[in-house]
């Protein structure tokens, strides 16, 4: 009896410290490597979306979240890619301030590739890495792209320009 | 039967602490990219080498080809949190004194910490720089030793946000802190020498001929311009009010995550390399100046802007001037590097020096007093160092 109990409550534990790593893991964040950004084109044939690029500690792309999770209520057929340039290991802190913003429903990405530089050459030949930076993609996936934040007029007449 | 309980224990135990291991492990990217190198007195390159949970440092005799047993900085371990804008700094004073600057998750996330040590054998206990360090998050320290013997260190700081928040965000203080080197070194409590910092761009630190020290940082001008800012501490103690020395009217409401180098002759002249997206200017910039930062010569650009230069490093050593930035071409990353004689005036063809197909820091020149070389780390290579040198082409230029 007494070994039965030790030996369930040490599956049960280690049943549970196995899968805890796979709960940090889970997610609505998805891992952001070479070839990414030829997938989410693939993903959106024919669509338009917007991709916005974000960093855990850039205050300008946090303060612009609320705006963004706005208009996607108020449009609902917008895409939206939310990708975040920190490491994957900084999933646990890139999670609650989408969450907390009520994005943790768009299509989230991190940076998954110690070499950030061919990541980011890979969306932008021409961007230098400086966010927050924001993809307005039309149906055929032209593109206009903003570094910095971005007005709500600006973001409203994008959205309008990609749709149509 | 208590032979299996205490089995199933230990691999209980085992399954538990490897996962703890597991967990820790991932939270911080690898580590081992940032290094720091400077020549001491006697010639000896030292070098910092960074590791998940420590800070050591060792030494080479033959300009980096071999290296000597490394010594721990840290004897307890701590989780090292650096990046590409944020990397630890090492210095070596006159008398052969090793002073190592390095970040790590405390109660604050990359809290700067200091360690010293007489010859580099054995370093005291990690200290925190900042007066408000538990409560504040602050980064981006930077460490110099002056002619006068005394260890500076300048860092931004988020402790002034709600004084910024009528303002607008992006902005945060420059704090400094000073004390005489010697065995034992206290620091006083710390001063804010600047405002309206760009927060993500690291800020650059020299010493003038006349021992005061200047500072050169990106600002966030009215309209959120980030342009650059000069900035001076007397020796006395006193900071001076800035002023604006770069007008290339970047405006952005966001993270360049760039900052400018600065390094000051022998014969007081100023030089420096700046980033920028503005306006009136796009890409890498350098200038010079006569008269302690009041005014620059005409900037002139730097690298080929098709291949995304950027991480600019300047490094004179008297009439001698070493410029090294990274390019990338979608595969490779190049550390190319240009050469004055004339301090600034005249400069050599860019030349490659390095290449890698991995992740890299940034570029970082150093100097033994004699010649320039540009110190590198790359996660396939490993530490290169590298004379940078006029090549026989560009003699006669």
């Amino acid at each position: 009896m007494k070994l039965s109990k030790i030996l369930l409550t040490y599956l049960l534990l280690l049943s549970c410290s196995i899968a805890f790593p796979a709960h940090a893991e889970q997610v609505d964040l998805k891992h952001f490597t070479s070839g990414s950004y030829q997938q989410l084109l693939n993903k959106y044939a024919d669509k338009p979306f917007v991709l916005m690029i974000w960093s855990i500690n850039c205050t300008s792309c946090k303060k612009k979240m609320p705006l963004l999770s706005e208009l996607r209520k108020s449009m609902p057929d917008i895409n939206l890619i939310m990708l975040a340039t920190d490491d994957a290991s900084a999933s646990n802190q890139a999670l609650p301030i989408l969450t907390g913003n009520e994005l943790n429903n768009a299509d989230n990405w991190i940076f998954a590739d110690a070499n950030s530089q061919k990541l980011r050459y890979e969306i932008d030949p021409k961007w230098y890495g400086e966010v927050p930076r924001t993809y307005f993609l039309d149906k055929d996936h032209q593109r206009v792209g903003v570094s910095g934040s971005v007005s709500r007029e600006t973001l409203e007449a994008m959205l309008k320009t990609i749709i149509n | 039967m208590n032979h299996f309980a205490l089995l199933c224990s230990t691999l209980l135990l085992l399954a538990l602490s490897y996962n703890l291991v597991a967990k820790t492990e991932r939270l911080l990217p690898e580590q081992k990219i940032y290094t720091a190198t400077t020549f001491g007195p006697d010639g000896r390159l030292w070098r910092i080498l960074s590791a998940q949970k420590s800070i050591s440092i060792d030494y080479s005799t033959d300009f980096g080809k071999s290296f000597s047993q490394p010594v721990r900085v840290n004897s307890t371990d701590m989780p090292i949190h650096a990046w590409d804008e944020n990397p630890p700094t090492l210095a070596v004073d006159r008398t052969g004194r090793v002073y190592v600057l390095y970040f790590a998750d405390d109660k604050q996330s990359s809290t700067s910490f200091f360690s010293h040590s007489d010859n580099g054998t054995q370093f005291s206990a990690p200290v925190k720089i900042s007066s408000e360090a538990n409560t504040w998050y602050h980064y981006q320290t930077e460490m110099l030793i002056d002619t006068a013997n005394r260890v500076h260190f300048i860092w931004h700081d988020v402790r002034d946000r709600a004084e910024y928040k009528k303002q607008g965000d992006g902005d945060l203080s420059i704090y400094h802190v000073s004390a005489r080197t010697g065995k034992i070194i206290n620091l006083p409590t710390d001063q804010r020498i600047a405002k309206n910092i760009c927060s993500c761009c690291r800020t650059a630190m020299a010493e003038d001929v006349d021992g005061s020290l200047v500072i050169l940082a990106r600002y966030v001008y009215p309209g959120n311009i980030r342009d650059h800012g000069l900035l001076k501490l007397s020796p006395d103690g006193k900071t001076s009010e800035p002023w604006r020395v770069t007008f290339d009217d970047w405006e952005i409401e966001g993270c360049p995550a760039h900052g400018p180098a600065l390094s000051i002759g022998a014969n007081g002249r100023y030089h420096m390399v700046w980033f920028t997206q503005g306006e009136k200017r796009s890409g890498i910039f350098y200038a010079w100046s006569d008269d302690q930062g009041k005014t620059l010569s005409s900037p002139t650009q730097v690298g080929d802007q098709d291949k995304l230069p950027g991480r600019a490093d300047v490094l004179a050593l008297d009439k001698q001037v070493a410029l090294a930035w990274k390019v990338f071409d979608g595969t490779q990353t190049r550390v190319e590097a240009m050469y004055s004689t004339d301090g600034g005036l005249h400069w050599s063809k860019p030349q490659v020096v390095a290449e890698t197909a991995t992740q890299s820091a940034h570029p970082a020149l150093i100097t033994d007093g004699k010649q320039i070389f540009l110190s590198w780390n790359s996660m396939d290579t490993g530490f290169r160092l590298i004379p940078i040198r006029q090549s026989d082409d560009d003699s006669n230029q």
